[in-house]
């Protein structure tokens, strides 16, 4: 980035001293409290300071499932920070406030290390990453910021029942130019550190290994490929292997987005229906205007704890004023096992900032 | 009436095609501009590949800075088509999207002489700016269309 700015410890301290100032900023104006605008600062782009470039993005959602109370709750507050000083410097944090309830009774959420790692570029097409990051199985699941998706809820199966966070190395090949295959292999050997067992972590994992292969023929159609194994914790020694497909195509104005998930579990002891997982959903996302889209989900998923499938379909609007704000507002049926968000009513508020 | 009408219709095409031939003569061309460390020319699509950030590093190790126009510039949908054959709102997602994994989008500027002042002076940055715009400082690397 911008190189021979050094000036040492003191230039470095200046740059932490920044930090801290420009992340307490975000902090206030998440809260509805602006002290003062930034200069340059554009909505959605983040802070730069030197080689390091601060962001994050906030979520409230308002839920009213059938049968249950009404809840507005601060989903998540994330800060995400990363830098590139060389080639072997790429360090990025994230950290997130997670489901602090704001009514009709007041929680505070707990603070999560979403991501924390660093990149070593190899060469101009290999990458080693190390240290607590996404995996990288379906879009979803790397992209999953509130105000990139276009659901409230999220479908089952980009999360429900495998590791949606490795801790460990990966290495990834991507070829540069007019050839668009990504590949990338990971491997957690213990334990996800910091590991949180949240909504979107109901088992604990060890010992993950995995691949992805990608091929996007542009940047708006994508096709991919995960496969993933894994030992579930607690379990008697049970361990899994799934098998993901994925894509992001368009069709004229409308964006279609899907994942297709098997999961074969083995061994252990603990107690459940099927030997398998399996299922995926279907996502159209169609423009009425510049900044008014109508969506559509459908999903179908087999868990391994039920005898039923869950059978889920959403629609719903999003207004998008800017690519960095969404107000969305949408109706789930959820039908089947009590896995995910029940059938309601969900709107929600989302800004990258 | 009908020869009136006919030759109102080849007219409007005539006049709708030169519109379109004026623009590929010239009439609206864009610059590439490097900063002066940049060795050599670039292609086409070695330009949309640092701008949809599947290239970040120029060959001799320098990290690539690529600046863009605001979303409502005409250079930048003009750009944006010609080399990305994207829309620039469809284009905006996507670099959220990069963002949100730690790659950082492009620099946006809010004129051609702010680019040309942000590339002669940031090692590693690349930008496109009007024909007309001095560039003085810079490297002209290329031309468009």
């Amino acid at each position: 980035m911008v190189e021979g700015r050094g000036n040492g410890t003191r230039g470095d301290f200046r740059d932490v001293a920044r930090v801290v100032v420009v992340w307490s900023w975000f902090v206030a104006q998440a809260c509805g409290v602006v002290p003062v605008a930034i200069a340059g600062y554009r909505l959605g782009g983040g802070e730069s300071i030197g080689n390091f470039n601060l962001a994050g993005y906030s979520s409230i959602v308002f839920s009213a499932p059938h049968g249950s109370p009404n809840d507005l709750t601060l989903e998540g507050l994330s800060l995400f920070a990363f830098g590139h000083q060389s080639r072997y410097v790429n360090p990025f944090l994230e950290a997130e406030i997670e489901n602090a309830q704001i009514a009709p009774e007041t929680h505070s959420g707990k603070v999560a290390i979403e991501r924390l790692y660093n990149d070593f570029n190899l060469s101009s097409a290999t990458t080693l990453r190390a240290g607590k990051m996404l995996t990288p199985v379906g879009d979803w699941n790397l992209t999953h910021a509130a105000p990139l998706v276009w659901t409230v809820t999220r479908p089952l199966a980009t999360y429900y029942s495998f590791p949606v966070f490795v801790t460990g190395a990966a290495l990834r090949f991507q070829r540069p130019a007019d050839v668009r295959w990504d590949a990338q292999f990971y491997v957690q050997p213990g334990r996800d550190a910091f590991a949180e067992g949240g909504d979107y972590e109901p088992y604990q994992y060890s010992q993950v290994a995995g691949f992805n292969v990608h091929y996007g023929w542009d940047p708006l159609n994508r096709l991919g490929l995960s496969v993933q194994t894994a030992s579930i914790e607690q379990s008697g020694g049970a361990s899994q292997i799934l098998g993901s497909f994925y894509g992001e195509f368009t069709t004229g104005p409308a964006m279609w987005e899907f994942q297709a998930n098997f999961t074969d579990i083995h061994g252990g002891t603990f107690a459940r229906v099927h030997n398998h997982e399996e299922g995926g959903f279907l996502q159209a996302v169609y423009p009425l205007t510049d900044h008014w889209f109508a969506v559509g989900q459908g999903e179908i998923y087999q868990t391994q704890e039920y005898v039923a499938r869950a059978r889920r379909w959403a629609v719903g609007v999003v207004y998008r004023p800017r690519t960095a704000i969404s107000w969305k507002l949408e109706y789930l049926d959820a039908k089947g096992p009590p896995v995910g968000e029940p059938t309601g009513v969900y709107a929600a508020f989302a800004v990258l900032f | 009436m009908g020869v009136w009408i006919a030759r109102a219709v080849i007219s409007f095409a005539l006049l709708a095609m030169a519109s379109q031939t004026g623009f590929a003569k010239g009439g609206s061309q864009i610059l590439i501009v490097g900063n002066q460390g940049i060795s050599g020319s670039i292609s086409r699509k070695g330009l949309a590949a640092i701008y949809l950030l599947r290239v970040v590093f120029w060959p001799n190790g320098q990290r690539i800075v690529p600046v863009n126009r605001g979303a409502s510039s005409a250079l930048r949908v003009e750009f944006s088509t010609l080399v990305l054959h994207e829309p620039p709102m469809a284009l905006a997602n996507y670099w959220s999207q990069m963002h949100f994994q730690g790659i950082n989008p492009p620099v946006v500027m809010g004129s051609s002489r702010a680019v040309v002042a942000f590339v002669r002076k940031v090692p590693g940055a690349i930008g496109y700016v009007s024909a007309t715009t001095p560039t003085d400082g810079t490297k002209v690397l290329g031309r468009l269309p």
